[in-house]
């Protein structure tokens, strides 16, 4: 039967997003190395140092900011959305934090971003059975300098 | 009805008595797994709420189930809502990319 399947026309049962694979773990970690660059940058006296700890810091920055995006737009549903009804806001204020987080070498600014990507990954883990985001945000933390 | 039945089947120039298709992809999950056989034809009175169809959309068959019809559009969902691309990014699409209405597994 699954070799006579075989021939049969296909129907598409359509996704465009075909790989489904999605995780607030990846904004978490940019985040986590943004607030490591901002405390590397403040511990440092070596200026080429400091000036690398800016130029990664704004690249990880950057990237947070699109991995948020991608959630929003392609992973959230207007289901979600109607269960969490602060989830919009959420990520808006989150997005506009990876904005502050590029411009600012202060760790509080990046210790906001973090909590905000915590706060999106904790909306996420309610989305999805199964998804523990305390283990992604424990992982961080033990990375944390 | 037979008229108006045969002016739809030649606009479509699609018809089929009996299609036989392979499910590809989650989009009508649970209802539907990736690799069910569907049975469908294009010999259909009308479209209602809760059919499953075969659209043609940008040059794929695509499976769907219809949400809501208003005259001659129809807005088509997926069964698995998390992993669907339908109605809701594509918006009402004209009753004539209907090639087949699914007839068997009864759902």
């Amino acid at each position: 039967m699954k070799l006579l399947s075989k021939f049969i026309k296909p129907v598409y049962a359509h996704c465009d997003l075909m790989c489904g694979v999605y995780d607030p773990a990846q904004a978490r970690i940019e985040a986590q190395s943004v607030y490591n660059a901002c405390k590397k940058y403040a511990e440092s006296d070596d200026s080429v140092f400091k000036e690398r700890a800016v130029i990664i810091k704004e690249k990880r920055a950057d990237l947070c900011k699109e991995h948020l995006w991608v959630l929003w737009t392609d992973y959230f549903k207007p289901e979600h959305a109607e269960k969490n009804p602060g989830l919009h806001d959420l990520v808006w204020r989150a997005t506009k934090a990876a904005g502050d987080a590029k411009k600012s070498m202060d760790a509080a600014v990046a210790q906001k971003l973090i909590d905000l990507v915590d706060e999106v990954g904790a909306a996420f883990a309610m989305t999805k059975d199964g998804y523990d985001y305390n283990a992604v945000k424990s992982n961080m933390e033990k990375q944390a300098v | 009805m037979i008229t108006m039945q045969l002016s739809r089947i030649w606009k479509n120039r699609q018809f089929s008595l009996l299609k036989i298709r392979r499910v590809v992809g989650s989009s009508m999950q649970p209802t539907l797994r990736a690799n069910a056989l569907v049975y469908a034809t294009s010999l259909y009175r009308r479209l209602m709420p809760g059919d499953i169809v075969i659209i043609n959309h940008n040059g794929l068959e695509k499976i769907k189930r219809v949400e809501a019809v208003q005259g001659s559009e129809l807005f088509v969902l997926g069964d698995n809502a998390l992993e669907s691309t339908d109605s809701r990014t594509f918006g009402w699409l004209n009753t004539s990319t209907v090639q087949a209405k699914v007839i068997w597994p009864r759902t």
